[in-house]
């Protein structure tokens, strides 16, 4: 390491200068951290269709890139050391045969500014639609159509969203993994091996809080349910998984059972609304004895259509939210759309799955929503 | 482009403080600098740092001498080189601007210099001018 010798140090534009050959991203400190901590497992991507406009991910968060022009200039230095100077220029003291300059790599005044945004994971529900899972019988009809299927790596280039988060997406859609490719189940495949399994623990008077894998693999293979779907619908529909004595145990979740039900019951009735008192009677009839059906479970996946000339029926109707928008804004138009006028406590678990953050979804609210309020009830119609 | 990876290997850690032979640094002036577009600055001197301690840094250019300090960002700097890997010709077979372009994050920025303070008129060389 030279001495410091000197406070004349030169600034000179590099031999390779070119102007914008670097770019600014503005990060978090979390970020710089993480990357300079752990930089061979910390990923910087762009993705994005050409149609798309491109996000930036991280392993586990995904960001909006906003180009931000300044009208300061940036200039970037990097020391550089030259050797032997030549005598005549005398920079250093004669001893020194070695001198420090700063080249200058790049003059900038644009950077790019990070908005951290929900992922765009609605895509992926879309693109693995079409090779739904339904069974080992309905395998052959994809041979026939030549249906692509998707790796992860088919995902990460279609998705824009970070590998957690897509990897997130996947469990909440339930999807598997099946030679390598995901594959979301079938929902209705799903009832009949659920409706399956709850008339086998009745007739084998098994207990849903200790339910062995290895009875019910063999039970379900009778009814040609292959071992890895009874895997994973197991766990899926479980709260608690647990090894004993060399087999699996699995203490199935009554309200994730309950509230799937529900939902599959309300779809099926489409594109007809079901009457409330209808349903509910319906909902328990489908469900053990022991299980309890609660319109609260299924927030997000109904709407109520007003009626205005019938006074005592609510009429219920299909919404899914999974199925909208995880673009705030573009989420709210839908929602107007489908019905003008909510109140606030159905509106609300509409938007939870796209925002967590309150303060965001009451900034929404005030730009593209009206409020009102009748006595204590509050009501939102559309700005758009 | 589906995907484009920031390459993130070759990161270079910046030290604290700054180290002076050994960092990148970034200095930022407001206003801009006005060259002749023709003129190819590569190779050129722009000026000279005359002190560069770590709070501030003092620099010539032409005559004037400008004054900076040394800030910490609230939000660090990520700065990524882009390389191009195709020459001129292949770029224009293709529509995608980023295709064959290599990006590599060279460093990251925490401390920059800023340039706010009204620059000094040296008249002579020798002594600043207190009129300016």
């Amino acid at each position: 390491m030279p001495k410091d010798t000197t406070n004349n140090i030169k600034l000179i534009f590099s031999d390779d200068f070119k102007q914008d050959a670097f770019k600014i991203i503005e990060l978090t400190k979390e970020l710089a951290d993480e990357l300079e901590e752990n930089k061979e497992n910390t990923k910087m991507v762009f993705r994005g269709l050409p149609d798309d406009e491109a996000v930036f991910c991280t392993n586990n968060k995904t960001y909006q890139i906003k180009h931000v022009q300044t009208t300061n200039m940036m200039l970037l230095l990097y020391p550089e050391q030259v050797k032997e100077q030549d005598d005549s220029m005398d920079i250093n003291n004669s001893t020194s045969n070695k001198y420090f300059f700063y080249s200058i790599k790049d003059n900038i005044s644009s950077y790019y500014e990070l908005i951290k945004i929900s992922p765009r994971i609605k895509k992926l529900h879309m693109i693995l639609s079409d090779t739904k899972y339904h069974g080992p019988d309905e395998e052959d009809r994809f041979d026939r159509q030549k249906v692509h299927f998707y790796t992860l790596d088919d995902i990460l280039n279609e998705i824009q969203a970070s590998e957690e988060e897509i990897l997130e997406g996947l469990k909440e859609y339930n999807a598997i993994n099946i030679n390598g490719y995901w594959r979301i189940l079938d929902s209705n495949y799903i009832q009949i091996f659920l409706e399956t399994l709850l008339n086998n623990i009745v007739i084998y008077d098994l207990s849903s809080e200790h339910l062995p894998l290895r009875k019910i693999t063999e039970l379900s293979i009778e009814f040609d349910f292959p071992d890895f779907v009874t895997t994973h619908i197991l766990e899926v529909f479980s709260e608690k998984v647990f090894n004993e004595e060399q087999d699996t145990y699995y203490t199935l979740s009554k309200e994730k059972i309950t509230k799937f039900l529900g939902i599959q019951l309300l779809a099926s009735h489409m594109p007809n609304p079901y009457e409330y008192n209808d349903f509910m009677a319906k909902w328990k009839e489908i469900i053990p004895e022991d299980y309890t059906a609660d319109i609260e479970l299924i927030k997000g996946f109904y709407i109520e259509e007003d009626v205005t000339f019938q006074n005592d029926k609510r009429l219920l109707k299909y919404f899914p939210m999974t199925e909208l928008s995880h673009n705030i804004k573009q989420r709210l138009e839908e929602l107007f759309y489908a019905k003008p006028k909510w109140k606030d406590s159905s509106l609300l678990p509409y938007l939870q799955d796209i925002e967590s953050n309150k303060k965001i979804i009451d900034r929404a609210l005030i730009k593209y929503a009206r409020s009102s309020r009748v006595g204590k009830q509050t009501y939102y119609t559309s700005r758009f | 482009m589906v995907q484009l990876v920031i390459k993130t290997e070759q990161l270079l850690p910046q030290h604290k403080p700054l180290s002076k032979f050994e960092d990148y640094i970034l200095l930022e002036f407001q206003g801009s600098l006005q060259f002749n577009s023709e003129l190819n600055i590569q190779g050129k001197e722009l000026g000279n740092i005359t002190e560069f301690n770590e709070k501030e840094m003092s620099i010539v250019i032409g005559n004037h001498k400008l004054y900076g300090t040394l800030v910490e960002l609230e939000k660090p700097l990520a700065i990524i080189r882009k390389e191009s890997t195709l020459n001129e010709e292949d770029m224009m077979d293709t529509d995608d601007n980023d295709k064959g372009k290599d990006y590599q994050l060279t460093t990251i920025i925490r401390r920059k210099i800023l340039f706010n303070k009204r620059p000094d008129l040296i008249t002579t060389g020798s002594y600043h001018n207190s009129m300016f």
